[in-house]
């Protein structure tokens, strides 16, 4: 029990009242967007229609039925799966060397923040540039190398229009999981690895059967985390490919942009950023209980 | 403490209040070009006109969703930059308002094309004055032409095929056509209403019922004369990511010698600081069939006033950018035709001798206004349900440039566009 000016407060209260300010902010910039967003779900929210009317569930029922959004859900998942398949992998390999002990290692931890510390847009405009289909560097380098007959414009065909994104998108965002692997690496005990190499285990053995068990939650973490942000991207769409060519980089944040943006339809916009919530709760929650399993067994 | 308090809340609402009030007599917003010359033109606008006014402009990408958003919002600007796409949109929701029956609106109508205010009208009203205005022209490199053998440049499609084939064959150029068809407002839609219109198809009847999906409409040839070009590579497949602004370095820098661009752009393409090919680049007229001579689309932005302005005072902002200064000159049209190329439309500045000269350096006007008598009218443009059925027809169309079935793709665009318009 604390005692402030001859007032006892309990733990809970002090708790709520040092938590104040962050729920104020959360409630204003979180919890009251959600809400109004729900309710302009319910309604044909067209800002060129005069009358708004209640439509009920009419909004979900029209997007679910609609093949254009299995479609951009189809590649929002194509997109997530590429795009945290990559990350992890390559985090953890930049991990592993990264925990290794060798000359300059500070300044390669510090220039691996570099891409991360770049502003999503930008980072977009880079590679947009880096792809140009005349000046891009990508065709020079690949020309040299004897790897292209041709400059390819590379952000108008299929497949490799969501290849380089997925590249573009990973690029990005593996330093946050190479950091956050790198953390739980340090809390493996060395001396586990020295008494498997003394039984005569093999570096791979190691990382199979010590690393990968007990960073197993630190990467499930990294995969929610990944998951929930490759689900929601849109920037890098908007600048690189604008969900093109065709549809065929149309994920979920893009046709949510269409709906509300272009076509002006708030109602739709916001069912189908609902849509997007809900899919990406499931997925969080999901992967918790994986990770909550793991641990109790 | 308490007082203390009350006080400092009273002071804060009296700042905000001050802070939120308005400072000036017309402000203006728009996109941002030239943001630097706007706000030049607005001191000479306050220095004759003794009203402050000043420029806020909005990204130009994103601009239709800010002005929506804004005008939506009960945050208005006097004066705004209206594209011609967007006008039945405001007008109809009532955020800008028409300027007929202000004083000298009869002049400045007595000095513009038929054509030209048509454009600026929604359902019989005139809704504004022209910032810039014209045509989209085909433009082709004419040094690239000559080193492949080839003297004029093509007056069909079919012939513009077979120029690029020898191009190409002949290894002047990879791609000698570039075309924009990035899926956004200022790309894929134009450059086909355009190429259809060579066609001599149309995308809507003048009932505004589609036809675009019909046997042999202008529109399929179009598309299919796009696949087919991108297939054979004398269509750079690139052109499916280019938009407005993108196409023009093609040029440039000598990778292409075909491409269809707005009138104004030329100047950029032929100014020896920022094009290698400057000199080069020559307008025709866009190629035809045996069902067109040609086809071109027109365009006009134009100066409006919002609903909430002070309509005596926003329209003497309007008067000053569109129409004519104190001293009775189209002061600002002739600027930005002299110094920056951009089209216009009042007949006292097609006699104008420097005017005259100053364009003829980038563009040939003689070709320019031959080419404007095929515009094609694009009523269907002025639809409040357009902008929702372009969004959709953006990416249908790549689709089909990329190999989608044609006959259903374009059926699917019909009844969307159907159920729009039963819907409104």
């Amino acid at each position: 029990m604390i005692v402030l000016k001859n007032k006892e407060i309990s733990p809970g209260k002090l708790a709520l009242i040092f938590s104040a300010p962050a729920l104020f902010v959360l409630t204003v910039t979180v919890l009251i967007p959600i809400i109004y967003a729900v309710y302009l779900s319910l309604y044909r929210y067209k800002l060129k229609r005069a009358k708004k009317p209640f439509v009920g569930l009419q909004n979900y029922e029209k997007i679910l039925t609609d093949e254009k959004f299995w479609d951009s859900l189809t590649t929002s998942l194509i997109f997530a799966v590429s795009v945290v398949g990559v990350i992890i992998t390559v985090s953890f390999f930049l991990a592993l060397l990264l925990d290794q002990d060798f000359p300059g290692r500070g300044w390669l931890r510090a220039l691996l923040l570099i891409p991360w510390a770049i502003p999503d847009v930008v980072n977009a405009l880079l590679w947009k540039w880096l792809l140009h289909p005349t000046f891009g560097v990508m065709n020079a380098l690949f020309s040299m190398g004897g790897l292209i007959d041709e400059y390819v414009a590379w952000l108008s065909s299929m497949p490799s229009a969501m290849i380089w994104v997925v590249i573009a998108y990973s690029w990005k965002n593996i330093p946050l999981a190479t950091l956050l692997i790198l953390a739980g690496l340090q809390t493996v005990s060395k001396t586990l690895h020295e008494a498997a190499m003394v039984e005569g285990a093999s570096a791979w053995q190691r990382t199979l059967n010590i690393t990968l068990p007990l960073l197993r939650p630190t990467l499930t973490v990294v995969l929610i985390f990944e998951t929930i942000f490759a689900l929601k991207v849109f920037d890098l769409i908007y600048v690189l490919t604008s969900g093109g060519p065709g549809r065929s980089t149309a994920v979920l944040g893009w046709s949510i942009y269409i709906n509300t943006f272009k076509k002006l339809d708030f109602g739709s916009g916001s069912a189908l950023a609902m849509i997007l919530g809900l899919i990406t709760l499931f997925l969080a929650i999901f992967f918790y209980s994986f990770l909550d399993r793991g641990e109790r067994q | 403490m308490r007082n203390t308090i009350t006080i400092f809340f009273i002071a804060s609402f009296c700042f905000l209040g001050t802070a939120l009030a308005k400072d000036t007599d017309v402000e203006l917003t728009g996109w941002p070009y030239q943001v630097d010359v706007v706000r030049e033109n607005l001191g000479r606008f306050t220095s004759q006109s003794g009203l402050s006014a000043t420029f806020n402009p909005f990204p130009s990408n994103e601009y239709h969703t800010k002005m929506v958003a804004s005008f939506t919002s009960g945050t208005n600007f006097d004066v705004v930059y209206v594209r011609d796409s967007f006008l039945a949109e405001w007008a109809s929701a009532g955020w800008i308002v028409p300027i007929t029956g202000l004083p000298g609106v009869d002049d400045y109508m007595a000095d513009l094309p038929q054509g030209i205010i048509e454009q600026m009208s929604f359902e019989g009203e005139v809704y504004g004055l022209p910032y810039y205005s014209g045509n989209s022209v085909f433009v082709y490199n004419q040094r690239l032409l000559k080193k492949a053998g080839i003297n004029s440049p093509p007056k069909t499609w079919d012939e513009l095929t077979k120029q690029a084939s020898t191009l190409k064959q002949k290894g002047v150029v990879r791609y000698p056509i570039v075309i924009g068809l990035a899926a956004n407002e200022n790309s894929i839609l134009r450059n086909l209403e355009i190429i259809s219109a060579g066609f001599g198809g149309r995308f809507f009847n003048d009932k505004l019922e589609p036809v675009f999906h019909q046997k042999n409409s202008g529109v399929k040839k179009a598309l299919a004369w796009i696949a087919d070009g991108i297939s054979k590579g004398i269509i750079n497949r690139a052109s499916i990511s280019q938009g407005d602004g993108e196409i023009d370095k093609f040029l440039r820098s000598g990778t292409a010698a075909f491409t269809i661009v707005t009138d104004y752009e030329m100047k950029v393409l032929n100014d020896p600081k920022k094009s290698d090919e400057a000199g080069n680049i020559k307008n025709s007229l866009v190629p035809g069939s045996a069902d067109a001579v040609s086809g071109t689309i027109g365009y006009v932005r134009l100066y409006s006033i919002t609903s909430e302005a002070d309509k005596a005072k926003a329209w003497k902002l309007v008067q000053f950018l569109g129409g004519k200064d104190a001293t009775g000159a189209y002061y600002v049209p002739k600027r930005w035709a002299l110094e920056f190329g951009l089209g216009f439309s009042p007949a006292p500045l097609y006699k104008d001798a420097a005017v005259r000269n100053s364009i003829s350096g980038w563009i040939n006007p003689d070709i320019l206004q031959e080419q404007a008598k095929y515009g094609i009218n694009r009523a269907y443009r002025f639809v409040p349900y357009f902008s929702d059925w372009e969004a959709e027809a953006w990416s249908e169309f790549q689709e089909i440039i990329n190999g989608a079935d044609m006959d259903s793709s374009l059926d699917k665009l019909a009844k969307n566009w159907n159920e729009l318009k039963a819907e409104y």
